[in-house]
């Protein structure tokens, strides 16, 4: 009857141990991850050799050491805190109000019958069409500011939150349903401490599409509505033929996007632990 | 109305239960329409029969014969078609804080350890005090859990987990202890191993005065290593087949289950269980 408790496994992925014994060992013990090292150094090596070769013209298309380059003037200047933070208070804003509004309704969506076949022909049909087609309408209703940049990326984020929230409630195990019943749980104990933990698997790989569909929705919204933020700063450096800050600006989105991701899979590891084993 | 079985050439004086008369089952039948057709299927028919204070009661039926169904019934999940189960003289109208069920599946809650699942019972009936918190730590500890009070489902074996299963259901100290096959998914020596846990937890467990339990089983060994009655089921729809009162002292152990006495009542519950076989509703005439 022994058994190792609490013990969860460690993703061999991602958890370090230091470098304490060297280079070969942290490669043994990571190759997952060491390959993709591999694959991303390739690329860049293959994009350096064919700018020092001049295969292709460095102005059009930039180079790996001219983006870094360009990545410490931007940050030693501090002129990249600007449109980082114009996209940061779009996409937290309309991340925070989404996940307030879509993870409840989401909810209650599941359970409630009539409800749930009222509305689920709308979400369908909202979530097929492009969202980016609602930008003209919603800049018709909302004007240029913040506020519809904001509104876009609800826009975009809400619907798979709501979808997978629902899901989740639906394929609820209908055993957890007679022991609330049976141990006389009142509503909200149902919801907060049966209904929300069962379903935290499906609302966070809902969380994991509406954050990548919200950074979509904040530089389209950029691009139309040029007000700052990161989309903006990489369409106007390419309108000036500067590819070095172009391609930097790029650069940091996809480093936002990947710890975006990332806290999401830690979020993951620690409160859905139950739902892999 | 009470049927008998051997009791008239066995000593009269009951081994446990008082006089007052604790669940009564009015006429009490139970059936559903069929989702699919829409055809009303009985489950259970005129069910009439009381159960004293005290009395450890083991339902036994062949599966599928809606010996579950009354049970669900009792625990308010399942609305009764026709008559009344009243509990102390209240007809019952849905789930209630003195009654619990022990899940026949364990229904852990996955996200919880052991502690925190025992706990939901008393949080739900908003009852999470020091004091019925250490009364769920001691309630764990008495069902062999004390180690791995923190492990999460998933670590624990099928027996552990029915053991969790039951903590949950007495640490609310409930009146009437609801058991649906609890050791049906178990393997054999498992099985044994908690019966026998059952007897010593049932005797042991803090649950002031009060200690009815109804358990579901369709294993006649069980049924009597348990009970202090039993009442057989026919096949489907249920009606009540015997009403046995089984007259071994306690406390019993697991050697005492191949002594003469413990296979005479094996051999009588089994005779009325394959009576069923034939033709339930004459049986259950004849044993009248």
């Amino acid at each position: 009857m022994s058994l190792a408790t609490s013990d969860r496994a460690p993703s061999t992925t991602e958890s370090d141990d230091g470098p304490s014994r060297g280079i070969v060992n942290w490669i043994r013990n990571h190759t997952k991850t060491a390959y993709g090292v591999l694959g991303v150094a390739t690329v860049l090596i293959l994009w350096q050799l064919t700018a020092v070769t001049g295969l292709v013209n460095v102005t059009i298309a930039s180079d790996p050491t001219r983006v870094i380059a360009a990545e410490i003037s931007l940050f030693s200047s501090g002129q990249i805190w600007g449109p980082l933070g114009g996209t940061a208070i779009e996409v937290g804003w309309g991340m925070l109000i989404t996940l307030v509004v879509s993870i409840p309704l989401g909810l209650i969506l599941g359970r409630v019958r009539a409800l749930y076949d009222m509305t689920e022909p709308i979400i369908n049909i909202l979530n097929s069409v492009p969202y980016v087609l609602f930008l003209p309408v919603i800049i018709f209703w909302f004007g240029i500011g913040v506020q519809s940049r904001i509104l876009l990326v609800i826009w975009a984020a809400t619907l798979p939150l709501i979808i997978n929230t629902t899901a989740g409630v639906r394929n609820l195990n209908s055993d957890y349903i007679r022991v609330a019943r049976m141990c006389c749980a009142g509503r909200w104990t149902f919801y907060r401490s049966v209904l929300f933990p069962a379903t935290l698997p499906y609302i966070l790989t809902g969380i994991r599409l509406s954050i990548a569909r919200a950074l979509v929705g904040a530089i389209v919204a950029e691009f139309f509505l040029s007000g700052g933020g990161l989309g903006y700063f990489v369409q106007t450096a390419t309108s000036n033929f500067d590819m070095n800050e172009a391609m930097a600006g790029i650069l940091i989105m996809a480093v936002v996007a990947v710890v975006l991701t990332r806290l999401i899979g830690r979020l993951e590891r620690r409160y859905t632990h139950w739902s892999q084993g | 109305m009470e049927i008998r079985g051997l009791e008239e050439s066995l000593p009269e004086a009951p081994l446990s239960g008082s006089d007052t008369v604790y669940v009564e089952s009015d006429h009490v039948s139970i059936g559903y329409r069929s989702k699919r057709t829409g055809i009303y299927k009985p489950a259970c028919s005129d069910l009439n029969f009381n159960i004293k204070r005290g009395e450890f009661v083991v339902i036994i039926g062949s599966s599928g014969c809606g010996k579950t169904t009354f049970l669900e019934a009792v625990a308010g999940l399942v609305p009764v078609t026709r008559g009344e189960i009243r509990i102390g003289g209240h007809a019952i109208k849905g789930p209630g804080k003195e009654r619990s069920l022990v899940f026949q599946s364990p229904s852990l809650f996955p996200w919880r350890n052991v502690r925190d699942n025992v706990l939901f019972s008393l949080q739900a009936q908003r009852n999470l005090t020091p004091e019925t918190k250490a009364r769920a730590e001691d309630l764990i500890a008495l069902v062999g859990l004390k180690d791995v009070m923190e492990s999460y489902p998933h670590e624990l074996s099928g027996g552990m987990k029915q053991r969790v299963n039951l903590a949950r259901a007495l640490v609310t100290q409930p009146q009437l202890l609801l058991l649906d096959e609890p050791f049906g998914a178990l393997d054999a020596q498992t099985r044994e191993m908690m019966q026998h846990e059952l007897v010593r937890i049932w005797q042991a467990a803090d649950l002031g005065e009060a200690r009815n339990a109804i358990f579901i089983t369709h294993d006649v060994e069980e049924a009597v290593f348990l009970a202090d009655r039993i009442l057989v089921f026919s096949k489907s729809p249920a009606s009540l087949a015997a009403d046995i009162r089984v007259e071994l002292p306690r406390p019993r152990l697991p050697a005492h289950k191949r002594s003469p006495e413990f296979l005479k009542f094996q051999d009588l519950v089994l005779s009325y269980l394959y009576q069923g076989d034939s033709n339930p509703r004459e049986s259950a005439e004849d044993s009248r």
